[in-house]
């Protein structure tokens, strides 16, 4: 199992450096947490179009009963989720150690800076705000995704 | 305010009383930061207090209303309204015999916004003329003129006019509601060009993301126009026949009750239908309950779809009963229909029962939610008032 933060764990050997997306043997798959399924359904659509692999949950618990995690490449929560919060969802995530080979991606419609530290703090490489630029975003999963392959 | 400030500044305690106010704001503003920082910024407002506690030994005439209003702070922050209240009419009376004006109208003004928030309008609005004859009397007209907008609000309230808390209360729902069809449809967007920059171009594609622009720009627009209705025509007191309301929001709804095949019943049996308070709200709770019904019904195909709307006089005053045998609650349940996050439809404002209760609340009524037998669900709020 590789990891996005620290140096030295054994890469599983399919990524290589790359940080073009559709470069590598799979597409990258981008997990979505999100109660809105308006959103749920406009994110899976801008994913494929982007050549990733979309996979979204409506609730914490759907994710957290996933059998799909292993294969998840960059986590996105929505902070405000009914049933546990985005930042609840979090520390089950890193509970799980999920948090240690997954990057995370906060978004929300409803953010303050006090939200956005919080977000950084636990580990999240930002939080955006909803609405959010489809290229803004996509330059998000591409460092993250840049970050986790070459670190690892 | 900073020129007449300058002339007045006693230095230390109104230094000490300054920081206290500011750290008070802060950590009510910060709810969310962590603990370590909350309690790091109650050991400065205790030792701010402690400051003036003992600078009060040695000068009390003068410092006694500092040290009260800052008492009065803390006690706020706490959440205990009726000692915060006490201590800011002890600093308010201090300052005043003192001839400290601008203490005084801060005593009075922070009085009259917490009174606003709990509910207490008669409270709110004796403060807010206190705090305006004291910023008059200190010489200091923006305040006066700030302080009489707060006024003319606390006189609003008086006649039974808008909830002015619940309006700020509602800011973070408003803009995450408004902000999820935003996203979908920036989303969406983004989407259809990265289809159409495929080789060859994929329009195919392309239609249905178009479609969920449309739907969510639609969602949107449905939002502010809720707000736009409440927030419009503002608080306006007076009588308001309940009866005529309700026929005037089923008209409204007509077109939307035939398209489903909803069957009518009315049971307008209150002997007195008569309430104070702002027309406009309350048709606008009317509406959205009568929606909420619709669209509980539009899913039934077993039976035939039923509303019923009733009045009745109760201990309270009047009571309204929206009924549906519909498809009920469903998840998250009776109890959390108004809270401003909960709707068990896709698509559906959320906010939109959390609207109407603060509106029948702000009207000093009730409202709640009681599964249907064996169908449906029943709105139900109660309003003062359906006296002759």
């Amino acid at each position: 199992m590789m990891s996005w933060q620290e140096s030295g764990d054994e890469t599983s050997g399919d990524d290589t450096g790359e940080d073009e997306i559709g470069e590598n043997d799979r597409p990258a798959c981008i997990c979505v947490v999100d109660d809105d399924a308006a959103v749920r359904h406009a994110m899976d659509n801008l994913l494929e179009a982007g050549g990733y692999r979309p996979l979204s949950f409506d609730s914490g618990e759907a994710f957290l009963a996933s059998p799909d995690l292993d294969g998840i490449d960059l986590a996105v929560f929505d902070v405000k989720l009914r049933g546990m919060d985005g930042f609840a969802l979090q520390e089950r995530f890193a509970a799980l150690g999920l948090a240690a080979r997954i990057p995370l991606l906060f978004v929300s419609g409803h953010s303050d800076a006090e939200m956005e530290q919080r977000a950084l703090k636990v580990g999240a490489l930002a939080l955006l705000r909803k609405p959010i630029d489809p290229d803004v975003l996509f330059d998000h999963f591409e460092h993250a995704l840049h970050l986790r392959r070459t670190v690892a | 305010m900073s020129a007449a400030s300058g002339a007045r500044r006693r230095d230390l305690p109104e230094s000490h009383l300054i920081s206290v106010l500011v750290l008070c704001r802060q950590s009510g503003e910060h709810a969310a930061d962590g603990e370590a920082q909350q309690a790091a910024r109650r050991r400065r407002i205790l030792h701010h207090i402690g400051q003036l506690d003992a600078a009060s030994a040695d000068s009390h005439a003068a410092v006694a209303d500092k040290l009260a209003l800052a008492q009065g702070a803390l006690r706020e922050l706490d959440g205990d309204a009726v000692a915060a209240l006490a201590d800011y009419e002890r600093a308010a009376a201090h300052a005043a015999a003192q001839g400290v004006e601008h203490i005084a109208g801060i005593a009075h003004e922070r009085a009259a916004a917490l009174a606003t928030r709990r509910n207490l309008p008669t409270t709110a609005h004796a403060h807010a003329q206190a705090a305006c004859r004291a910023y008059r009397r200190w010489g200091a007209p923006g305040l006066v003129v700030r302080l009489e907008e707060a006024l003319r609000k606390a006189e609003a309230e008086l006649a039974g006019g808008a909830a002015l808390a619940t309006v700020s209360q509602l800011t973070a729902a408003i803009a995450h509601e408004v902000n999820q069809p935003l996203m979908a449809i920036s989303t969406n967007a983004g989407a259809g060009l990265r289809w159409l920059r495929h080789d060859p171009p994929r329009v195919d594609q392309v239609s249905g993301l178009l479609q969920a622009i449309v739907a969510q720009s639609q969602r949107a627009g449905k939002i502010i126009q809720t707000l736009q209705a409440l927030g419009q025509e503002g608080p306006q007191a007076g009588g308001v026949d309940l009866h005529a309301l309700i026929q005037s929001a089923l008209a409204r709804a007509r077109p939307e009750l035939d398209r489903h095949g909803v069957a009518l019943e009315l049971d307008l049996a209150a002997p007195h239908s008569r309430v104070e308070g702002d027309a406009g709200q309350l048709q606008q709770v009317l509406a959205r309950l009568v929606e909420n019904a619709i669209e509980a019904l539009a899913p039934v195909q077993e039976r035939a779809r039923l509303l019923r709307i009733s009045t009745s006089a109760v201990a309270e005053g009047i009571e309204v009963r929206v009924e549906d045998n519909g498809c009920g609650a469903g998840e998250p349940g009776l109890d959390a229909m108004f809270e401003p996050f909960a709707s068990s439809k896709p698509d559906a404002m959320g906010m939109g029962l959390a609207v109407c209760r603060s509106v029948v609340e702000a009207h000093g009524g009730t409202i709640h939610a009681e599964a249907g037998a064996p169908h449906g669900c029943s709105l139900v709020f109660s309003l003062p008032g359906g006296a002759p």
